[in-house]
Formats: structure tokens, C-alpha cells, sequence
């Protein structure tokens, strides 16, 4: 069974890019998947309600800076969501 | 019948979800290279022999400086300060462009322990080429060259694409051949060798640029 949560194009491209550089903030993420702020807002409170993204927001040069970080609990489900969709391509 | 199309159905889900995160990351890694300072390193190096015909005809024709009784030594130092200071300086933008995108918290960490240790052999590179230009032949620079960056971009070929991961292979055997063929080869093969690393920049540059423009899109 796949997980809902992650089964969903934009919050598999955003776990695949946390899980690849650990922590980013909403403007990389934003830009690095032409996702609009919209789209950025939702998908996240799904990912950070689901404890599978901690949420860090902080000032640098006066300015609001909101960094998302994956978690282990993300981590870990996201590499068994992978290992679900290679099990589905394999299975006979 | 109907259940297997809906079977049929999930497993392309499945590989199209697959094929988005592989592009993600690869993408990801990707964007920490600027393909434009590769392509502008590629130009420069196809034109390296025509500036260095130019440095035979205008540097090694000064008195003090021209084989065999000029200071030899000196003229090397100057001849390698010249491409220092041409590659430094067409390529400055550029490289504070990846630096930028490197302190940016969008790179994989292991990615950038790497960086650290290329800044290393490049370092090294260049004082072994000084080394070996002043106590070696110079027909030695070539391969020792090639077999550096050959191992360089294999690393980075490994975490970016496997174009570059190709280009790094050709470059390692390039490296040995020029080691095996050694003084059979004409004087200007060196200039052959640089031009191919010259149009390889060129076409990796070309290709990360096109890579990091083309992130997946998002529905």
C-alpha cells in the first residue's frame, strides 16, 4: 500500500529534495520546483503535520527565513515509500 | 480484464514517480555546477594553442628569456602565471556564481565535503605541473593533467550525470595513452589533447546548463 501522503507528485519531489540535501528553505524549494507559494504552503503543512518535516523559522540580515528540514521519521518513510514503488514495477 | 489495465496503470505510476525523484536529486546535484563557467573554460582551452603560438612568437623570443642560453626557468613561471591569470579572470564571475549556489542549503553534504577536496587537487595539479615543468619534460604535463581531472569529474560524473562520468573515463584513458605513446607522438599532439578537453568542457557545459534549467515542474 502506498502512502497517501507521499503518493502525491508535488510532496515526492519535495521529499526527493530533502532527502537529498537535508534542509531548505521556501524560496530554493519554491524555485528549484516552480511550485507557487500556494502549492508550497499546503503541501508542507501536510509533510510537517505528518512529523515527516520540522519547520525552523529564523532572521538572517533582518529578513524572515523559514527552513525546512526532513526528519529521520521522513527519511525513513519515504525510502520505504521507493522500496514500495520498485516492489509494484517488479511484482508479476 | 479490467483488473489487469488498473494493474497496468499503477506500475507506470509507480516508474513515473520513480523517474521524478531521480530527476529531482539528479537535477538537484547538478545545479551546483555552473555549466556556463565549463563552457567558458571549454572556449579558452580550444584557443590555448593559438595563445600559446602567440606566447612562442612574443614571450619566448625575449633574449633573456628565449632557449638556450635565456633563463628558461623564468620564462615557464611567466608562462603559466599568463594562463593562471587569463583562466582566473574570465572564469571569476562564474565561479562566485558556484559559490553562491554552494553556500546556498541546497546541496547534498556529501557533495560538499567533496568540493573541499577538489580545491585540494586542483592546488595540487597545478604545483605538480610547475614541478614537473621545471624538473621533468614537459611532454609529462599532458597526461598527469588528464588523469587528475579524470578522477575529479569521475567523482562528480558519479553524483551528476553520466555524461560527465563518461568524459572523465576518456580523460583517464587518454591520460595513460599519452603515457604508453609517449615520444612517438608529434610535439603538437599536446595541442590535440587540449583542444578535445576544450570541446568536452564545451559539451558538459552545455549539458549541465540544459540539466539545471530543467527541473521537473511540478502539477
Amino acid at each position: 500500500m502506498l502512502s497517501d501522503v507521499l503518493h502525491q507528485p508535488i510532496r515526492t519531489q519535495v521529499m526527493a529534495l530533502l532527502v537529498n540535501v537535508e534542509e531548505a528553505d521556501f524560496k530554493t524549494i519554491k524555485t528549484q520546483l516552480s511550485l507557487t507559494d500556494g502549492h508550497m504552503t499546503t503541501h508542507m503543512k501536510v509533510l510537517v503535520s505528518n512529523n515527516y518535516v520540522v519547520v525552523e523559522k529564523l532572521f538572517v540580515d533582518n529578513k524572515p527565513k523559514t527552513i525546512y528540514r526532513i526528519t529521520p521519521e521522513g527519511r525513513n518513510a519515504f525510502l520505504e515509500y521507493v522500496q514500495a514503488l520498485r516492489n509494484l514495477i517488479e511484482k508479476g | 480484464m479490467p483488473n489487469m489495465s488498473i494493474e497496468n496503470k499503477e506500475k507506470l505510476e509507480a516508474l513515473e514517480q520513480l523517474k521524478l525523484i531521480q530527476k529531482v536529486i539528479t537535477a538537484s546535484n547538478t545545479l551546483t555546477f555552473s555549466g556556463k563557467r565549463l563552457i567558458v573554460v571549454g572556449i579558452l582551452l580550444i584557443f590555448t594553442p593559438l595563445i600559446q603560438i602567440g606566447l612562442g612568437m612574443s614571450l619566448w623570443k625575449i633574449p633573456y628569456l628565449a632557449p638556450p642560453h635565456g633563463n628558461g626557468a623564468l620564462g615557464m613561471v611567466i608562462n603559466v602565471l599568463i594562463y593562471f591569470v587569463l583562466f582566473k579572470a574570465f572564469t571569476y564571475s562564474y565561479k562566485k556564481e558556484e559559490c553562491r549556489l554552494r553556500q546556498q542549503n541546497t546541496l547534498n553534504p556529501t557533495l560538499k565535503k567533496l568540493f573541499d577536496v577538489h580545491e585540494v587537487i586542483i592546488w595540487t595539479m597545478i604545483a605538480l605541473v610547475l614541478a614537473i615543468a621545471f624538473f621533468a619534460t614537459p611532454i609529462s604535463i599532458v597526461p598527469i593533467v588528464f588523469i587528475f581531472l579524470g578522477l575529479l569529474f569521475n567523482v562528480f560524473g558519479r553524483l551528476t550525470t553520466k555524461m560527465v562520468l563518461g568524459f572523465s573515463y576518456s580523460y583517464i584513458v587518454l591520460g595513460i595513452a599519452y603515457v604508453c605513446l609517449g615520444y612517438h607522438l608529434a610535439e603538437y599532439s599536446w595541442m590535440v589533447a587540449v583542444i578535445y578537453l576544450g570541446v568536452s568542457y564545451l559539451v558538459m557545459g552545455i549539458h549541465l546548463n540544459k540539466k539545471s534549467s530543467g527541473m521537473p515542474h511540478a502539477e
